[in-house]
């Protein structure tokens, strides 16, 4: 007689379903965290919750998004803690209008694509200065692969919020790290804008805009 | 042209990240054909989402949260003991309790060669013959040295650093040598079940199956079978760590 069996069976079940996700747990946690003994302690949060709750777990259904929103609740209910962080936004509400083309420094030229000219803790560290639900959106998609449909899961919110915390997330991370490398000294100083980039500026600048 | 400049950049995101159906595709990249600036503007984004992704590769957990992991669902199984409850109240109280004391009991038993030699092997630095990280490669270098299939163990956070050939008494076996994140190495002779007898003091249960667990000298040692095979992996683990990592080198 075997006892112990169904259980075992569960966790064996979990433990093959769940647990490889933990290092992608592990990667949003330190993202949302910013520091690895927080990020640690959410992740094992976050899977003991998966545990207690796995027998509400639709077998079939996508585990890793599953998991995600879990790791992404407990963070809000235990680990969130009051930031300062809207003014890096500021400035792309202020891009929102005039985003086009040459207008943003993102857009502007393949030269721009600065990151691989910084230290990773550069990019960490601008990365971490996005407002959480942007950064959120950001590590999701780009580093997790989730999309728009299995991110509005996740973070409980409509895709159209997903679409506009990605661009505007993704825009002001750009700034971020071009202003990270000119302080660096790996990048000159901006451009002017080109001409088409001008006209449209002009255009989305008037009142009412 | 059906698209202007302000629409395409809002959705260029979109566009990027593979959420529109063919149609908008299509109709994206007809602008960007008519429209260089946004077109421009499309394949800086894309270079900006490939350079985050390749510069901020992602952290693995240390080995350490995986062993707290285990640790806290282990204690989570067992705090869910309601099936000895539920079982004590079918079979009675003694029933359950011998069964119990079966499966966990500490019984001292004969132990193998095997474990021996074991701890003898992970306590020495041997230079490796064939070398790792990929276990195909490996597992293919032994083929047709030993007479059964050598699969090495394959765990998320110890990488294989090689094997070499050896003996378990008068049986070749297959040397295999882990590295942990830590540095700490684990040892695995992989060996023929059928020629060597797998005992060893302790007995429990991982994943449904006995594993055998010997300590000597600071080296702990869990023997166990898997798909005929036999597997002695030596480390300076802990009991539970060891467990834990058996239980994920286990086959269904």
């Amino acid at each position: 007689m075997n006892f112990g069996s169904s259980r075992e069976r569960n966790r064996r079940e979990f433990d093959d379903v769940i647990l490889p996700h933990v290092d992608g747990l592990y990667g949003t946690a330190l993202r949302l965290t910013r520091n690895e003994r927080d990020a640690e302690d959410l992740v094992q949060d976050a899977v003991l919750r998966a545990f207690r709750f796995f027998h509400r777990f639709e077998r079939g259904t996508n585990a890793k998004a599953w998991l995600f929103k879990i790791l992404t609740n407990t963070f809000v209910n235990k680990y969130r803690k009051k930031q300062r962080e809207r003014s890096v936004l500021d400035e792309v509400q202020a891009d929102d209008g005039a985003a086009l083309h040459g207008d943003h420094p993102g857009n502007r030229d393949p030269e721009t694509v600065v990151i691989n000219r910084l230290m990773s803790d550069h990019v960490k560290q601008a990365l971490e200065e996005l407002p959480e639900e942007f950064r959120l959106a950001v590590v999701l998609a780009d580093l997790e692969d989730f999309s728009y449909r299995e991110i509005a899961d996740i973070m409980e919110c409509p895709i159209g919020t997903v679409m506009s915390r990605l661009y505007r997330g993704r825009r002001a991370l750009q700034r971020l790290l071009t202003e990270a490398a000119r302080e660096q000294g790996v990048l000159g100083e901006p451009e002017p804008a080109r001409d088409p980039a001008a006209r449209l500026r002009v255009v989305k600048t008037e009142p009412g805009e | 042209m059906s698209m202007d400049c302000a629409y395409a950049l809002k959705f260029i995101d979109a566009y990027i990240d593979g959420e529109f159906d063919p149609a908008d595709r299509a109709e994206m990249e007809r602008h960007f054909s008519a429209c260089e600036p946004c077109r421009q503007a499309a394949r800086v984004q894309a270079q900006w989402k490939a350079a985050l992704r390749a510069r901020l590769a992602r952290p693995v957990a240390p080995y350490a949260l995986h062993m707290r992991i285990a640790r806290s669902l282990d204690g989570e199984t067992a705090r869910r003991g309601s099936f000895w409850r539920r079982a004590s109240f079918r079979f009675g109280p003694a029933a359950v309790a011998a069964a119990a004391l079966a499966l966990l009991i500490v019984r001292v038993q004969p132990s193998s060669p095997v474990l021996e030699e074991s701890i003898l092997d992970h306590q020495r630095n041997w230079p490796v013959e064939v070398v790792g990280p990929d276990p195909d490669g490996v597992a293919s270098w032994f083929r047709g040295k030993v007479e059964f299939p050598v699969r090495p163990p394959r765990w998320q956070n110890a990488r294989l650093l090689g094997g070499r050939i050896g003996n378990v008494g008068q049986q070749a076996a297959a040397y295999l040598v882990y590295a942990l994140p830590d540095g700490r190495k684990v040892s695995v002779i992989v060996f023929d079940a059928a020629q060597v007898p797998i005992e060893a003091p302790r007995r429990v249960i991982v994943r449904d199956r006995p594993v055998y667990l010997g300590a000597d000298r600071g080296t702990r040692v869990a023997l166990y079978r898997d798909a005929g095979v036999g597997y002695a992996v030596a480390s300076d683990l802990g009991e539970a760590e060891m467990v834990h990592l058996v239980g994920t080198s286990l086959g269904p």
